[in-house]
């Protein structure tokens, strides 16, 4: 499973009111070119920061996450395919619960509220984050954002530096899985209080 | 601060009374008149850029806009104590969105419809923003002496990690087109 990820953050606004007409001239068109420096870094290095999940003590990382999840590309992506013990998926008729699989990190400037857009999350699977296990109704109901952006329902918020751990997956419906397959599932972090002013 | 201004030839060509009767036919005429043209910082011209010094971790500026030359210009990480220092850029596939950085006013006469140009390939796209959303099809206009904070959209699909020297054409356009 690949993650896209989505990162919306917005500077808090210095009111920018007065904005004095001095000059006189009348232009019709303006065509400035201005230089924009950007670094596009991994997950691990990232305003938003992926990571392998932790154990508590926060000095290794879980057996889950050693198992299924993948950060030696530049996108972090959990693979729920095949354990180093010969298992080679999941049982039919079954729930089965990934715990403790990525850990999230605020590293902008500002506090965000996060989830994954529910829109994209499948029918399949639930994705969560702590202790939260949510229901087959909301669908993962710890992580996922609800009416994403008219209306969003968050129910998690990241200070900066802070960490939201132990994200999981769990598969509530393994028969509709057909054979070996990659969702893609959207995971938006945005400033507290939207993006308006 | 780099005013510089530029006045252009003033030999004016008297037309004095050069009536000629018929049509005349010319290849060619070189006349020179003068233009006045001041070229002014960023700050104060007529379509006024400016950065907003906005807070960053702990009220310190995070540096993502500047105006160290007589340009505004951008560095995502920003490049002041505000910016968190552990953060080293944008991540790869990903849409990013940094609000109120510019401060766009219309120190024209007439006024004019906002919008932004980018021709790289390094990213998937770049583009300015506003609390409204991308400035693309929505194109904010401003009336004359209004202002309008902008932002960057940065979109990374696809793109491969490293660090890119981008350039974004910021355009003001009198509103309705150039044709009267």
């Amino acid at each position: 499973m690949t993650n896209r990820r989505k990162f919306l953050i917005g500077m808090g606004s210095l009111a920018a009111g007065s904005a004095a007409a001095v000059g006189s001239g009348a232009f019709t068109s303006v065509s400035a070119n201005r230089d924009i420096t950007v670094d596009v870094v991994g997950d691990g290095k990232a305003f938003l920061q992926f990571e392998k999940a932790r154990e508590g003590d926060g000095n290794s990382v879980t057996p889950n996450a050693q198992e299924y999840v993948d950060t030696s590309g530049d996108a972090f992506s959990v693979d729920l395919t095949e354990t180093s013990e010969g298992g080679k998926g999941l049982n039919n008729d079954a729930t089965t619960i990934f715990d403790n699989l990525v850990d999230v990190t605020n590293q902008g400037t500002q506090p965000v509220n996060i989830g994954v857009d529910l829109e994209t999350e499948p029918e399949v699977l639930g994705i969560y984050a702590e202790d939260v296990n949510g229901t087959q109704d909301d669908k993962g109901g710890g992580f996922a954002v609800r009416n994403y952006p008219d209306d969003p329902n968050w129910d998690h918020t990241l200070e900066v530096g802070e960490t939201l751990q132990n994200i999981g997956v769990y598969v509530t419906d393994p028969d509709a899985i057909d054979g070996e397959t990659t969702y893609t599932v959207t995971i938006i972090a945005e400033r507290v209080g939207g993006n308006l002013d | 601060m780099n005013r510089r201004r530029f006045l252009a030839g003033a030999g004016a060509l008297a037309g004095a009374g050069s009536l000629a009767l018929g049509t005349g036919a010319f290849t060619s005429v070189s006349a020179e008149r003068s233009v006045s043209v001041a070229v002014a910082d960023d700050f104060r011209a007529f379509l006024r850029l400016e950065p907003i010094e906005a807070e960053g971790i702990d009220g310190k500026r995070a540096g993502r806009s500047t105006t160290a030359s007589s340009e505004v210009a951008f560095d995502i990480p920003g490049t002041d104590d505000g910016e968190n220092a552990a953060a080293a850029g944008v991540g790869v596939d990903s849409v990013y969105e940094f609000h109120d950085l510019l401060e766009v006013v219309n120190q024209g006469t007439q006024p004019v419809t906002i919008y932004s140009e980018y021709d790289g390939d390094a990213l998937a796209d770049l583009a300015l923003v506003t609390d409204r959303g991308v400035v693309r099809q929505n194109r904010p206009v401003l009336a004359v002496g209004e202002g309008l904070d902008v932002g960057l959209y940065i979109d990374t699909t696809d793109a491969a990690t490293g660090d890119y020297d981008e350039t974004l054409t910021v355009v003001a356009e009198r509103s309705g087109g150039n044709r009267d």
